[in-house]
Parts: C-alpha cells; structure tokens; sequence
C-alpha cells in the first residue's frame, strides 16, 4: 500500500521543537515528582494491596509519559503503534496464563 | 522500465561498482547471497543431524551391537568399542533435536528462502537492512559451531533433550551451558533476521504492491517474523535464568530441598522447574509455527504454478494465517499437560488448542481444492507440493489426540509424540522445502536440476519417510516411551520390538535417497541445462521480472504492480500467465508467445 | 540506494517507504518489541515466583539501600531529559548544544552503572549474593541485564556523540540520533519498573 511518501527528515514530524522543550521539562519535572511520590507513599506502611496498586499506577503513568513524548509516541502513526500494540498483547498473555498455574500451585503448598 | 520487455534483463547496474571476492560471496550483504549461504549451511546442518539419527536409530534396532562404519572412530568417552553409551544416546537426542528445528529447518525455511525470495516477491532491491542481514548470517554461523563443538566438551554436548527441562538440566554436564550460549547467538542471528523480514515487507514493497497482492509465501514470511520477535526473546529470558542457575548457582528452578543423585543440592532453592517449561514452550509452540508457516508459502506458491490456476480463498488463507500466528501464543501449554499443571488451566489450553486446528485445516482444504479444476504439470517441486497436503494432514490429525488431555495422558511421551510431530516436520515442512528448493534453483543458479533423478529422489524419500514415521505411531499406541536408551528393557515393548528394524533399514534408504539429490545440487549448479528468465512461467516478481540469477539490485528501474500474485489462465490474456508488474494492455494484445518450458 | 554503500548497522535508505515510517524507525521499534518480550519474560517469572513461592524472602529496606536507587534513579530520568533535549537542539539546528546535551546523557548513564558497581559489593556485604535465595538470583540477574542494556546505549550514544563532533547530524539528518533517544528512553523506561518492582514492594 504506497501511501503518500513522506521524507525520512523526521525533524519537523513532531511539532515546533521549541514548544516541545518546554514540554519535555515538565514531563521531566513530573517524573521527578512521580518518582519521589513513590518512594515517600511506599514509607508511609499502607495495607499491601494498596502499597501495590499506588506503585503499580505509578510506574505505569511514568512508563506512559515517557513512551508517550520522550519516545514520541503520541506523534506517531498506526504502524508503530501496531508493534507496540502486539507486544504488549503478547506479554500480558505470558504474564495472566502462567500465573494462576505457578503463583496457585505454590500457594497451595503453603497453606 | 523500457517498451514491453517482460523480462528487464541487467543493465541499469553499472552504479554499483564490481566488488572483490570475499565482499561479493563471503562477507556479502546482499540478500541472494545471504539466502544461499543459509541455505547451503542449514542443509549441512540437516544433514549432520541426520546423521545422529541414523546412530540413534542403530542402538534403537540392534541394542548393544557395534555401530557400523563410524563406530570405531568415536572416543571411548562417547561409545567404547564402537558400542554406544547411554550418555552418548542422551547426547545424540538432544542435539538432534536442537540441530534439526534451530540449525536445519527454521534456517532453511526462513532465513535462506525468506532471503532469498521475499525482496523478489515484494519487488524489492534488498533488505531494509543489508548489514544487519549479514551479521545475522554469521551470528547464525558461530551459534551453529558452538552447538556442534560442544561434543568436545568435558561430559559431551548437551544431554537434557533439546526442550532442556531444568532441574535436571540446571545440574548436567558442561555441556548445557554450550547449548545456552549457542542458543544466545541463535536468538540473536533470527532477531536480526525477523527485524528485517518485518520491516522490509511493511516498507519496501513495489508501487501498486498492497498487501492484498502480496503472494501467500511473503504473508507466511511476515507472520513468521512476527512470530520470531515475540516468542524468541522470552526462551531467551529463560536461558538467561538457566544459565544463572548453572554457573552462577541462581535459584530459579531450583526447588527446595532438591536432591539430585543422591545427593542434596546445596542451596536455599525456592524456585520452579514449571517456570522453565513455561518459559521455554512459550517459545516452542510458536516455533512449531515457524517451523511451519514458510512451508506453507512454497507450497503455495509451488501449487498455484503447478495447476496454472489461482489459489483458491487467497483471502481466507490469508485470514486462517493470521489467526494461527494469533492463536499460537495461547496454546503452548498442552504440550506440559502432565506436568502436575493446575487441571483447569489444561481445561484452557485444551480449548485452544482445538482452536487452532480450525484455521490449520482451512489452509489445508483451500490448498486441496486449489487442485480441483486445475491443469495440474506434475514437475518435480509440484510433486513434492502436492505429496505434502496428505502427508501434512496425517502428521496434522495425528496431533488431536495429543491436544485432548485425557488421551493426551496415555500417548504423552510416547513414541506417537515423536511419529505425530515428525510426520509436521519431515513429511510436511521438510518435503515442502525440497519442493522449494526444486523451485527456485533455477533462479537461484540460472541453470535447471535434473528431472528424472529428482523424481528418483522424491518417490525414494516419501516412502522411506513413511517407513519411519508410520511404525511409530504404532509403538506410541502400544506404550513405547520416547528417549530410551535400551528399547529390550521393559517388556511391554517387546511386541513391537520387530517395528525398531523396518525403521532404522528406512532411515538407512532415506538417507541413501538423499544422494541422488546431493550429486544432482551439485552437478546441475555447473552441468545443469540453461535457465531462462521465467523458468516455471510464473507470476510472482521473482521469477517474472528479473533474469535468472538476478543482478544485484534485482530489478533494473523500479516496478510497477498491476495485480494479484496468482492471475494464471486469464481470459483473454495472450499467456496462461498474466504476471504482476505487466499491464493490461500487453497481456491481451502485443505480447509475443512464449515457448512452454514446462516439462 | 545507500545501503549498498555505507555498512552501518541502522543504515536507511532516503527513498519513500510504503507506510511512510523510516526503515531505521520501523525496525527500531520492532527490536523495541522483542526486548519488552525479553524483559516482560524475567518480570513476569519474578511476579508468579514473588507471589507463589514461600521462599521468596524480600530483604529489609535498610540493607536494600533505597534511598542509593532512588538517586539512581533520578539519574536516568535526568538523562532522559537530556538526551530528549539534544535531538530537540539539533532539530533546531544548534549542533553544539545537541553535542553537551549528549555527553551529559552519557555521563548520567556512567554514573548510573558506577554507582551499580558500588552496589553490588553493598549487598554482597549485607549476604544478598545471586545464590542465597530467590530475591537475590532476580535482583542481579534483572539488574546486569539492564546494566549490559545501559552500556550498550552508552556506547550507542558515543557512537553519536564522536559523529556529532565531526558534524554529521543536522536538522534533515538526524534520525539515528533520534533512533539512539528511542531505545535510550527504553532502557530508561525499563528501569523505572524495576525500581519498585526491586527495591520498594
């Protein structure tokens, strides 16, 4: 599917490199603060299960951040995003079909 | 491209400048040369661990005897006076194994016709990454090596089967850590490969080539690839745990309190050897494919020539592949159904797996239907072509009981797995890949293989391969265990004992049937009879729009696609061919006649 | 086509593309896609192991030293930002601040890896080695692989750096300065889930 081409001088792809400066500080600054957050919220002795899903969500925003501009996803298209899209499909495959088997079995030892 | 040539013959390369020996065969980055040099290489390396086989299968029919031949040659460490040792036996499994599915087939049916084929099919003039696509070949080369030296090491090469199942390999030899690291460069070399199948076919396909008009075997190359980047890196994962197990003392599938020959294993453990299994059929499953879909293609593509007719429900195929390479991430766990797995996680993969054989038997029946109604030439890769779809189909329907979990704990690691599975992987992608290699060796070379010897060879090949495979069905049925040293050790096995012999002579006449191809390869590519530019009259880019062998570069000018891949007897049209990059108006008016080259 | 000429590894041609994505962008991502595969394969046996496994004992924070990883960690996400910033100077044509952001990015990813080096030596002191239990055979194993993925952008970034002071980059031609940003973020990005999936949990 030729599609219009479009010159691999990838440089003006992503907006007014100027603006996207200051973006990149603030999302610096964010991460800064998210990173921070994370440290101070896993002292603080919270039940397990919310100690988990505060860094989880955490670290998943960050992963998001700089995904999204650092790596310029937000800016790219639906092939790249397709990639993407498969290996995240892939690995949360891996990750919920071993996990009840290994993570039951050995719990069950346990008990 | 000038006037109405069908065929730009070179001429528009004088930009690339002529480059010295070694740059334009050894170190090349061109993909032609690449997929010849894989292919060249991963046929030695079938033949290598062919050759395991053959001494296997001795040991198999006359336990205790002398190994003929080549017996007085090996080491006492591997079998003391010409006799075989059990360790040498477990040796000899494992890297056949190994060498057969990572260094024979996968390198074969990917990297050397996926080469080789899929920038010709596309209309391309390389790889999207020539360089990368040379280091792949030579990653490919040294992991190769590494795995066959590791005979050498101290306790022989790799013992623990080529599934390597931990504890018990975590604790052999030193020759498991070999396998690891060989493993590591193979990774990395069908990496570099499938990174560049993926980005070459989305990227650089011709003018008018849409993915609709992609043929069926770039399909199969695309989906494989995809399939290569996903699972590979996780067995790499675990090859990187099992490694640390082994030389670093790391804990990963070291259970507690584990004791190993007598002895306990002196570390806290804590870890899963189901964990390993995982992990490694993760991979192995969609290996199974990668093993298979390329295969496909050439049947394909083979097929749709040999009847002179267009496939039939290219868009179904095209769906059926999709959904396997989709559904083979979720089946990998039916083959460890015995492994003390969590029952309604086997209830799971049971499902599945059924599953999977719908789009599976979809492509079988389109093939089979792409014969009805055709003029079919029986040429020799045609031959091949077409002894595939039944012999496929028994290696197919044979795999359903095994997918069943309360049939699959009787058959499991019995001789069935090994009858079932080779009949996938011999009678189906090995045949399939001969009928490639008749295909596209006058492209290739630019001169033909020899017809009468080739057809001596595929009638001497399927019947020997039967004389294997089918036997063993039979002792999986009546309880024979696969990876036995001494098959005279346990009395059920006894009945089917006679079945040992007709499979090792079997062996033996494949392999002898395998001589008249080596001599034909090998004397046709000097002595063969001059190709012409479209040896089989075909459609695809590869062979009707570039001379034979082609140029570097491929193509001179660039090419503009018109239609399908399979546009064969159209109405209308002067040729019973109607090839992709030739418009409209010279296929129904000015084109000259070619002479049939049929033969 | 320049790809028979130049040997490099990410060489892509300047013609159109069918998906009008870059050769070296495509093929960056995919291989991106295979080390979430690798990556995701250790993380995911850490989590079934971390919650199946009675024999997972999770070290005490103090022998931990999280406040060290949390430092390192504000390292990355710092080089992070300047390697973003050098592709963002040599889009606006400004060669000498791409080449100080660059070698700011390098520094941060050798700080990152000596202080690892100082680390590793810590914990072997505190009795976490590879062998003495499961936490410690995935904190070394998880941590040297993504060390050998920092030295190899390290090394990746140097590549750029030494063609950027032969002034080799400009704003038409800077995309493996970008390509080397996107697999640096990466291993940026990976690191942000080890660190609590390693030390905070």
């Amino acid at each position: 599917m030729s599609q219009d081409p479009q010159s691999t001088a990838v440089a003006n792809a992503h907006g007014d490199p100027k603006r996207m400066v200051r973006v990149y500080i603030a999302i610096f600054a964010a991460l800064a603060v998210l990173t921070v957050l994370t440290v101070w919220a896993n002292s603080l002795h919270v039940p397990r299960p919310a100690a988990i899903a505060i860094a989880a969500g955490i670290a998943i925003i960050k992963v998001c951040l700089i995904a999204m501009f650092f790596m310029h996803l937000k800016f790219e298209g639906k092939w790249i995003y397709g990639v993407v899209a498969l290996a995240l499909v892939a690995i949360c495959i891996l990750i919920f079909l071993i996990s009840p088997d290994i993570a039951g079995i050995l719990g069950g030892v346990r008990h | 491209m000038e006037g109405v040539a069908v065929h730009p013959k070179a001429g528009a390369h004088e930009t690339h400048p002529e480059l010295s020996f070694v740059r334009k065969y050894i170190f090349s980055t061109d993909h032609k040369v690449i997929g010849i040099q894989y292919m060249i290489t991963s046929l030695l390396f079938l033949l290598s661990g062919f050759t395991m086989m053959l001494l296997m299968r001795w040991q198999l029919a006359y336990p205790g005897h002398v190994l003929p031949i080549i017996g007085r040659f090996l080491p006492d460490t591997m079998a003391p006076g010409g006799v075989m040792l059990p360790e040498f036996y477990n040796q000899l499994g494992a890297m056949h194994g190994t060498i057969m599915v990572f260094l024979g087939v996968v390198p074969l049916g990917v990297s050397a016709f996926g080469n080789f084929v899929l920038p010709l099919q596309i209309g391309a003039k390389d790889m999207a990454f020539p360089f990368l696509n040379m280091l792949s070949y030579w990653i490919f080369l040294v992991g190769g090596i590494l795995m066959l030296s590791s005979f050498a090491m101290p306790g022989g090469a790799a013992q623990s089967g080529w599934t390597s199942y931990s504890p018990l390999a975590d604790l052999a030899p030193p020759g498991q850590t070999m396998w690891l690291i060989a493993m590591t460069f193979i990774i990395t070399s069908s990496l570099f490969g499938a990174i560049n199948f993926i980005t070459t076919t989305m990227n650089m396909r011709a003018k008018g080539m849409t993915w609709m008009r992609l043929p069926f075997f770039v399909w199969c190359q695309f989906v494989t690839a995809i399939l290569l980047v996903l699972a590979f890196p996780v067995l790499q994962g675990g090859a990187i745990l099992q490694l640390m197990d082994r030389v670093a003392k790391a804990n990963f599938f070291i259970p507690a309190n584990l004791i190993f020959g007598g002895v306990p294993v002196e570390q806290p453990g804590g870890g899963n050897p189901l964990l390993w299994q995982h992990l490694f059929w993760f991979l192995a499953h969609p290996e199974v494919y990668v093993l298979l879909l390329p295969e496909f293609g050439i049947v394909a593509e083979v097929l749709a020539n040999g009847t002179r007719k267009p496939l039939f429900g290219f868009k179904e195929l095209v769906i059926s592949l999709c959904s396997i390479g989709v559904l083979s991430f979720i089946v990998w766990a039916h083959h460890m159904f015995l492994s003390g797995m969590r029952t309604d996680v086997t209830k799971f993969f049971t499902v599945t797996t059924m599953l999977i054989s719908i789009p599976s038997v979809m492509v079988l029946t389109c093939f089979l239907l792409s014969l009805r109604g055709g003029s079919i030439h029986f040429t020799t890769p045609m031959l091949f072509a077409i002894a595939f779809l039944p012999l496929f189909g028994i290696g197919g329907l044979t795999g359903l009981p095994l997918g069943f979990t309360p049939t699959d704990i009787y058959l499991h690691d019995t001789l069935y797995v090994i009858g079932h599975f080779h009949y996938v992987v011999v009678t189906g992608s090995l045949i399939a890949l001969f009928a490639g290699i008749y295909y596209w060796f006058p492209k290739m070379f630019g001169r033909r293989m020899n017809v009468f010897w080739g057809k001596v060879h595929f009638w001497v090949s399927v019947i020997a391969m039967n004389g294997i495979f089918f036997p063993m069905l039979i002792q999986g049925m009546a309880g024979v265990l696969r990876r036995q040293y001494d098959p005279t050790a346990q009395v059920h096995n006894l009945p089917s004992l006679g079945l040992n012999k007709v499979m090792t002579w079997s062996a033996i006449l494949l392999a002898v049937a395998q001589i008249p191809f080596i001599l034909n390869f090998f004397i046709s590519l000097f002595k063969g009879e001059k190709s012409t530019d479209n040896p089989w009259n075909a459609t695809t880019l590869d062979m009707a729009a570039c001379p034979s062998p082609p140029p570097h570069g491929n193509f001179a000018g660039d090419l503009t696609v018109h239609r399908g891949p399979y546009e064969y007897s159209v109405p209308g049209h002067k040729t019973d061919w109607s090839p992709q990059h030739v418009p409209e108006d010279q296929l129904t008016g000015r084109m000259q006649q070619q002479p049939a080259q049929q033969e | 086509m320049s790809s028979y000429s130049t040997p490099w590894i990410l060489e892509s041609s300047d013609e159109p593309t069918s998906t009008g994505v870059p050769h070296g962008k495509l093929g960056m991502w995919v291989f991106l896609a295979s080390e979430v595969m690798l990556f995701g394969s250790l993380i995911s046996s850490y989590i079934v192991l971390r919650l199946g496994s009675p024999l997972f004992i999770v070290p005490s924070h103090e022998m931990l030293s999280v406040p060290v990883a949390f430092v390192n960690t504000l390292v990355l996400i710092v080089s992070s930002v300047t390697m973003v910033l050098a592709l963002a100077s040599i889009q606006q044509d400004n060669p000498k601040g791409m080449i100080w952001y660059l070698a700011a990015t390098i520094a941060c990813g050798l700080i990152f890896l000596t202080v690892k080096c100082w680390e590793y030596p810590h914990k072997w002191h505190e009795g976490i080695t590879i062998s003495s239990g499961l936490y410690g055979s995935f904190y070394f194993t998880m941590t040297g692989l993504h060390g050998i993925h920092v030295l190899g952008g390290v090394l990746f970034n140097l590549y750029i750096l030494v063609r950027g002071l032969k002034g080799h980059w400009s704003p038409r031609r800077c995309e493996r300065v970008e390509y080397a940003g996107i697999y640096w973020h990466f291993v940026d990005l990976v690191w942000v889930v080890l660190f609590p999936l390693l030390y905070l949990l």
